[in-house]
């Protein structure tokens, strides 16, 4: 009664972006599961790149921190002898950077989904779900985090920390953590009122188990979804620390091989060194925004059949 | 004692923006220490018209005593005169009028400095002897916080002899220094108004007042700097035309190397520095102009002499051994720099061409692992992409010879407090070396427990020569004390110098009429005060 | 009055909000390594004798607390403190770098409003049209491309193939309203393509929704012209996601476009935040959070209003 808008929830007043609640009404045309040509194709895109990244110490490439000194120049093109991408400007086999940096981009993924989206979706659902006193401490540094530049955060930890990989990912997932306690949170306070929620606890179900067996299981799918949109976001995030020189020399990534290829570009005009893990990078984020939107899509229906 | 420590260590700031080693130790050359190549001014300086510069770093301060990077410096020596120079290759007076060792140039402890007596700051307070005293007090305060601390604070007394409105200072030194006039001829020697400096207070950083060939317009950190032409200014060219020959300069920094090219040909700038020599030789490639400068200075690979691994001397020759130069050279500076095996300039006539520092030879290197049981080693570096390409290289070349390598970085702030703040928490790190004229400029880096030594290396004798060489102004001792330094740490090898840089002053020859020549003391900046608009018919 | 109220108790909350990111901006410079004074002397911060003179000097020798109450003081007197290195005042740095960093915050989310309403009307009206489809797929391209690439393709096409626009630089608007805009065209392309895709996706979704709704449905059937019902009765209800999102992106274009402002050499907030992160030029850090944080604070405060004025619901929720 004395608020303004008084939303329950502080700033996030309203539904966030990501959230099932928003949009809860789209009826696609999709069917369950269904994942569409462009959703096969991402899966493949994906699951090449994840096959690839984990067997890359086994597969017949280039050692990706090698210089081929018979090569007599870094930054040779495409489809030069023995190097099907080329080489980089420190003579390194583009092909291999590529796949090794993918394991740096599946690194940050993981990172993120089990750090960000375990401790930021638990941080939501027993907030969203309790209530209370925890609720609102968790809005308001909900409402801390949002307020402080995330970019700005991260490159203080990575500065505190150190710049090796581990850091990196870590800096990367705790920024992301705010962002999945409000989903989560958000998503639970919707179920927490459902039918079955208040059929359960009339039949004289416990706390824990309306919370495990009823909601976890309906917040876990929406918290993936939007997990697949951050994981985008942190493999773009990781490429910026990198662009920005600020992270490990050691650590192949495609943001890292951007940054050495952009000078190539623009002082020799060569463009393939920045141009192969730009587009690498584009059609993986690419890939992970169509599965998330297909899997969004997808739990949408089920949403509307409950 | 020297200039060198803080131009080092000033470099290091330098790092983030595109440099890439700082200096240790080492570097220093006498005579023709600087080498600039380059076209003759193609047209006949003419006054007027405005250009801008690209300056590879951030310009981090206007004040005198600090500057050190070439950024700095272009803008520094614009607002500001040295009281002396190097003219060929000579230190001669520049405002100042002349400078005289006592008793006849025998007693180096004693110095006599005279200035002119018709130069006015740029707000009209009259350059005289109270203002050159007042300049050093105020450098000596440790509050200023100038890098140059320990250099004015060997100044321990300043006599006026004419009064304070007069024209002489004599100086009086703590011990004998041979290099207190090319001391002058740094940053330290850049005298400001001691009006603005009461009048400003903290705020003067900002609010330079100098003598130079121009005034400060504005200043905007990470955007620009904009000089406009000091009418009233002393200097005139041989022909007699009044400096400067600009009626505007506006320095903008451009961290990016890339950029730098990019804006050049896109015509947003006229003219850039670059430490990238790579990027000098793709400018040309376009049709631009470049003005190349080199000397002493140089990449170095930093070893922690206190600590394991590099305690023992075995560990530093095993990796001297392995680091290919000539291969760093051909794969990322595309052939266009020299290695480097000394801390002099090659056509320094104090390079000590038999010094025995160590060639690559992997065998050697191999051997010398061996006996070692292996060596794992870190080397920590502020990251660039040209850093990252050459420390790339250095690894593998240590890895070929059985050793194991660890690349760390960090971030300028944190690797700054690694090196000054922690005792050298560092095991093997980026450096480069300054540019220097007067041998005596590796002093600090080298001498026991300075706090310029930044490899921690400590060998009496060393200590012993380096004094001597600082004391006299006898050619033939110096020669000798400083060839005998160069066996020790050839034999020793405090740390690895690997390709003396090559700086570049790349221009657009259609709007820029020509070049002065870098500054010897520095690496590749020009004054300001004789760039010109080339004439266009 | 309830509305007048409510309105103070959410502003006090607002500024605790402020205050709890200050603290914790203030505590997070103190634990990075690196110290502003070794920045400053360099090797001379062996000699304890000047280390301490120079952190007496800025005020570092005293307790944390006491530095933080300090600083709190004189932020409550609008002196946000001096760089130690470049001993500019703060405001002075900040008002040097806000008009770049507002132009750029501003235009870029006026032109992607510009752009994202109409398509995402067209799109969501004709929803599974082939121009939807194509409308959907682009915007789905745009929001994965990274920021940067873009930007160093930007640079190579527009700057130096065609040379139409500068490859760096700022012109600030009173030299010249022409000379501002071609200075800002590229990084405002890298800007509006995320934003304006990210928008047409938001509003199309919610638009779809909403046509689905019962009141629509009446609005159809009384023959009311489709533009109309679009832009009366279908937009307002759906603008909801938008909104945060827009004001969320406006926190986060004021500091978070470091690199856009660092690659086209822009005079903007984020730089001056990651160059006095680097120099650990503290009092600087801080009062570029601090603007962050209040601006984000009180946009999202009048984004809040906003929602009250176009959804009456809100409205009578809170009288």
């Amino acid at each position: 009664m004395t608020d303004l808008v008084s939303p329950p929830d502080g700033i996030a007043t309203n539904p966030p972006p990501a959230s099932p609640a928003s949009d809860k009404k789209i009826k696609t045309a999709k069917k369950t599961g269904a994942l569409g040509i462009g959703g096969w194709i991402a899966s493949i895109w994906l699951i090449t790149l994840t096959a690839a990244a984990v067997f890359a110490p086994w597969l017949p490439l280039d050692d990706p921190a090698k210089t081929d000194f018979s090569v007599p120049k870094n930054n040779s093109s495409p489809f030069t002898a023995g190097h099907l991408l080329g080489t980089d400007n420190n003579g390194y086999d583009i092909l291999a950077r590529i796949v090794w940096g993918g394991r740096v981009s599946l690194v940050v993924a993981a990172g993120v989904l089990i750090i960000g989206m375990l401790v930021g979706g638990t941080i939501g659902l027993l907030a969203g779900f309790f209530r209370g006193k925890s609720e609102t401490l968790l809005m308001a540094s909900v409402d801390v985090f949002l307020a402080f530049p995330a970019l700005i955060l991260l490159i203080a930890i990575v500065a505190f920390l150190g710049a090796d990989l581990l850091n990196v990912v870590l800096g990367i997932s705790l920024v992301s953590i705010p962002a999945f306690a409000r989903i989560s949170r958000a998503t639970t306070l919707t179920y927490a009122q459902r039918e079955f929620v208040l059929a359960a606890r009339a039949a004289g179900a416990s706390q824990k188990r309306i919370l495990v067996r009823e909601i976890l299981p309906n917040v876990i799918l929406p918290l993936l979804a939007f997990g697949l949109l951050v994981v985008g976001i942190a493999i773009v995030a990781e490429g910026s620390l990198a662009f920005l020189g600020l992270t490990s020399t050691e650590t192949i990534s495609w943001g890292g091989m951007i940054n050495g290829g952009k000078k190539p570009l623009q002082q020799d005009n060569i463009a393939h060194t920045a141009m192969i893990p730009a587009v690498t990078m584009f059609l993986t984020v690419l890939a992970v925004n169509v599965l998330g939107d297909r899997f969004r899509a997808a739990f949408d229906v089920k949403d509307s059949m409950l | 004692m020297t200039k060198y420590r803080h131009r080092s260590w000033r470099r290091m700031i330098a790092l983030m923006t595109g440099l890439v080693f700082v200096a240790a130790a080492c570097g220093g050359s006498d005579d023709s220490a600087s080498t600039t190549e380059g076209d003759e001014p193609a047209s006949k300086p003419t006054k007027g018209g405005e250009l801008v510069f690209g300056a590879e770093s951030d310009i981090s301060t206007l004040d005198v005593g600090a500057a050190a990077q070439p950024a700095d410096k272009v803008v520094t020596l614009g607002l500001y005169d040295p009281l002396m120079t190097y003219e060929d290759g000579e230190l001669v007076p520049f405002l100042a009028t002349s400078l005289e060792a006592g008793d006849g140039g025998k007693d180096l402890s004693t110095y006599t400095l005279t200035l002119p007596t018709d130069v006015t700051f740029q707000d009209g307070t009259p350059l005289n002897a109270e203002a050159v005293k007042k300049h050093f007090e105020r450098l000596q305060d440790p509050t200023t916080a100038c890098p140059c601390l320990d250099t004015v604070k060997a100044i321990t007394n300043m006599e006026l002899p004419n009064g304070p409105t007069g024209d002489t200072v004599i100086f009086t030194l703590a011990s004998p220094d041979v290099a207190f006039g090319d001391t002058l001829a740094g940053s330290v020697g850049y005298i400001e108004s001691p009006t603005a400096v009461a009048k400003y207070g903290d705020e003067y950083k900002n609010n330079p007042v100098g003598t130079g060939p121009f005034k400060l317009a504005e200043f905007v950190p990470g955007d620009r700097v904009v000089l406009v032409a000091n009418p009233d200014y002393w200097g005139k060219d041989e022909n007699g035309i009044q400096l400067p020959y600009l009626d505007k300069l506006t320095v903008k920094p451009i961290p990016d190397s890339g950029q730098r090219v990019s804006a050049l040909e896109s015509g947003d700038i006229d003219l850039f520095q670059t430490a990238d020599t790579p990027t000098v030789k793709a400018a040309e490639e376009k049709g631009f102009s470049a003005q190349k400068i080199s000397g002493s200075s140089s990449t170095i690979l930093l070893m922690n002499n206190a600590k394991p691994p590099f305690n023992d001397v075995r560990a530093r020759q095993a990796v001297a051994y392995c680091t290919n130069k000539d291969l760093i050279n051909e794969r990322v500076y595309e052939g266009i720099r020299q290695p480097s095996y000394s801390g002099f300039a090659t056509d320094s006539a104090y390079y000590n061409a038999d010094a025995g520092t160590p060639r690559f030879d992997l065998k050697k290197c191999q051997d010398l692992v061996k006996e070692l049981g292996g060596l794992k080693f870190s080397i920590v570096c502020i990251p660039t992409p040209e850093a990252d390409s050459v420390l790339q290289l250095v690894k593998q070349m240590g890895e070929a010879g059985g050793m194991e390598i660890t690349l760390e970085t960090q971030d300028q702030g944190a690797f700054v407090a690694r090196m000054f703040a922690r005792g050298g928490d560092y095991e093997g790190a980026c450096f480069r070396s300054a540019q220097f004229q007067d041998p005596d400029a590796i002093r600090a880096g080298l001498t026991t427990d300075d706090a310029g030594n930044l490899a921690f290396y400590s060998n009496k004798e060393v200590d012993k020569l380096l004094k001597e060489g600082q004391a006299t102004a006898d050619f033939d001792k110096r020669k000798a004390a400083y060839d005998k330094v160069q066996e020790i740490t050839g034999e020793e090898v405090p740390l690895i110098t690997t390709l003396y840089d090559l700086f570049g002053n790349v221009y657009n020859s259609e709007k820029v009429g020509g070049l002065p020549p870098g500054e010897v003391n520095s690496l590749g900046a020009i004054k300001p005060g004789y760039i010109f608009v080339a004439s266009s018919k | 009055m309830g509305i007048l109220k409510g309105a103070v108790t959410r502003l006090l909350k607002l500024l605790a909000v402020v205050l709890v990111v200050s603290f914790l901006t203030f505590s997070l410079t103190k634990l990075l390594p690196g110290d502003p004074v070794v920045v400053l002397l360099g090797p001379q911060y062996s000699n304890v004798e000047v280390r301490e003179a120079v952190q007496e000097d800025l005020g570092l020798n005293k307790p944390f607390l006491t530095q933080y109450v300090q600083y709190l003081g004189n932020v409550a007197q609008g002196d946000l403190g001096r760089s130690y290195t470049s001993k500019f005042e703060t405001t002075e740095l900040l008002k040097q770098k806000l008009p770049a960093t507002i132009e750029l915050m501003l235009l870029a989310q006026l032109v992607s409003l510009t752009l994202a309403i109409p398509l995402a009307l067209f799109s969501a009206f004709r929803s599974n049209s082939r121009t939807d489809k194509a409308i959907t797929t682009a915007s789905f391209g745009l929001i994965s491309i990274p920021g940067y690439a873009f930007a160093v393709f930007l640079v190579w096409l527009f700057a130096l193939r065609f040379n139409w626009f500068p490859a760096i630089g700022y012109q600030p608007i009173s030299e010249g309203i022409v000379g501002n805009l071609r200075s800002i065209a590229l990084p405002l392309t890298v800007l509006v393509a995320g934003l304006t895709a990210v928008y047409t996706r938001l509003l199309r979704s919610d638009l779809i929704s909403t046509l689905q709704e019962d009141f629509i449905l009446m609005a159809r059937s009384k023959g009311l012209p489709t533009r109309y019902i679009l832009a009366r009765h279908a937009l307002r209800p759906s603008s909801f996601s938008l909104i945060t999102v827009f004001g969320i992106q406006f926190g986060t274009l004021i500091g978070g476009a470091v690199i856009i402002e660092q690659f086209f050499v822009l005079p903007g907030i984020g730089s001056l935040a990651i160059e006095s992160i680097l120099k650990r030029d503290y009092l600087v850090v801080q009062g570029v959070v601090l603007l962050i944080a209040i601006s984000f604070v009180l946009i999202n405060f009048l984004i809040d209003i906003l929602y009250t004025i176009l959804d009456p619901r809100v409205r009578r929720a809170g009288a």
